[in-house]
């Protein structure tokens, strides 16, 4: 393993300048368990990324369709049940994780300068989290979802004056339909996880520039 | 071993192992259920004394379940041609190989159609004009003790 990475290495170069952050010892005294909430968020989320990965080559986000391909990955497709749970679960738990995360971070006192762009970054992180908790619930297209979804959305129809435009803008319409799956589905599959997987590099390279800040 | 060395490879062996659990998993998960190859499974269709002398014959079947010997979970009904060229004699399935409709032989053309989009074919199978790409299928039939099996892909 380590031959063949030295081997494209001749080439690549990227171990070399990168030598500093890989062996750097950026762990502080006084560090505890509650500092892995954040590890946790994030282990939470590559689950995401892979069981999704897996759930998409099965699921049709169509009107049609959608329901009855959550069936059958449930029913025929080896291991689909599970995946799914891990899915659902995942889902769950980084919603958990990194709300105790941020507990950790507001009491360690670790939003204050100069970290306070990385508590701006997480709590971006944390909304997309709702987002796509949001729009994962609506894809299972059955009548939870839907009237989960039809509630969720005419919220949005609240807002002083330009209210009904939003709730038109989010559904893609005026009632919730196959639009408003895709549209939804797009935004769980590309958009959203696109935008978390920057905000997340940036939000571990500033911990490489800053370190780890304790202070209990 | 030094303790150092030890967890390394222990971490090493961690990883290696959670590695190849995804990877089976993975390939597990994606690897399509329900493939079943299709083969020829014979049916009693009819007398030997049935089988044209000369030309086409429409036979209707019906097979039913609980007579097939397990060969059926569900009655299975349908229309197969036998042909009899003079030389030889085939089962011809009425399945236009077009979309699926089932084409009907029509007496006074000597020709099968398809009444869905005008698939014409001679009484070989042969496409004679219309959108089909491939002739009828043929079916395998044997005669044995007067009686006559066709196979069909179940």
């Amino acid at each position: 393993m380590g031959k063949v990475f030295d081997w494209i290495d001749n080439v690549f170069h990227v171990k070399k300048p990168h030598r500093r952050f890989l062996k750097r010892a950026i762990l502080p005294d006084g560090l505890n368990y509650f500092y892995c909430l954040g590890g946790a968020a994030f282990t939470s989320y590559l689950l995401l990324l892979v069981t999704g990965l897996l759930l998409s080559m099965y699921y049709v986000p169509s009107e049609h369709e959608a329901f009855s391909s959550i069936v059958k990955i449930q029913r025929e497709v080896h291991l689909g049940w599970f995946i799914r749970s891990v899915h659902k679960w995942s889902a769950t738990f980084i919603i958990v994780f990194i709300l105790s995360h941020t507990l950790r971070v507001f009491i360690s006192k670790a939003y204050s300068k100069p970290k306070e762009l990385n508590w701006v970054i997480g709590a971006l992180t944390l909304l997309f989290a709702f987002a796509s908790g949001f729009t994962g619930y609506l894809l299972p297209w059955d009548q939870k979802a839907y009237w989960a979804t039809e509630v969720g959305t005419s919220m949005g129809g609240t807002v002083p004056l330009i209210g009904k435009h939003i709730v038109y803008l989010i559904r893609g319409g005026v009632d919730l339909n196959g639009a408003t799956l895709i549209r939804f589905y797009s935004m769980h599959v590309l958009w959203f996880p696109l935008c978390m997987s920057l905000l997340l590099w940036a939000h571990f390279h500033m911990i490489k520039r800053q370190g780890i800040k304790v202070n209990l | 071993m030094v303790r150092r060395e030890f967890i390394k490879k222990l971490i090493k062996g961690f990883f290696i192992l959670t590695t190849s659990v995804v990877a089976i998993i993975t390939t597990w998960f994606l690897y399509p259920t329900g493939i079943r190859l299709k083969k020829y499974t014979f049916f009693d269709l009819m007398d030997e004394e049935a089988l044209p002398i000369k030309g086409v014959r429409r036979v209707d079947y019906l097979f039913k379940a609980d007579q097939s010997g397990a060969k059926l979970s569900r009655d299975m009904a349908g229309v197969v041609y036998i042909v009899n060229n003079t030389k030889k004699i085939f089962a011809l399935s009425p399945v236009c190989t077009h979309l699926g409709c089932l084409v009907t032989y029509n007496r006074h053309k000597n020709e099968f159609i398809c009444p869905c989009h005008g698939g014409r074919y001679d009484t070989e199978g042969v496409v004679l004009g219309g959108p089909p790409p491939e002739p009828l299928t043929r079916l395998p039939l044997t005669v044995e003790n007067g009686r006559v099996f066709v196979g069909f892909k179940i």
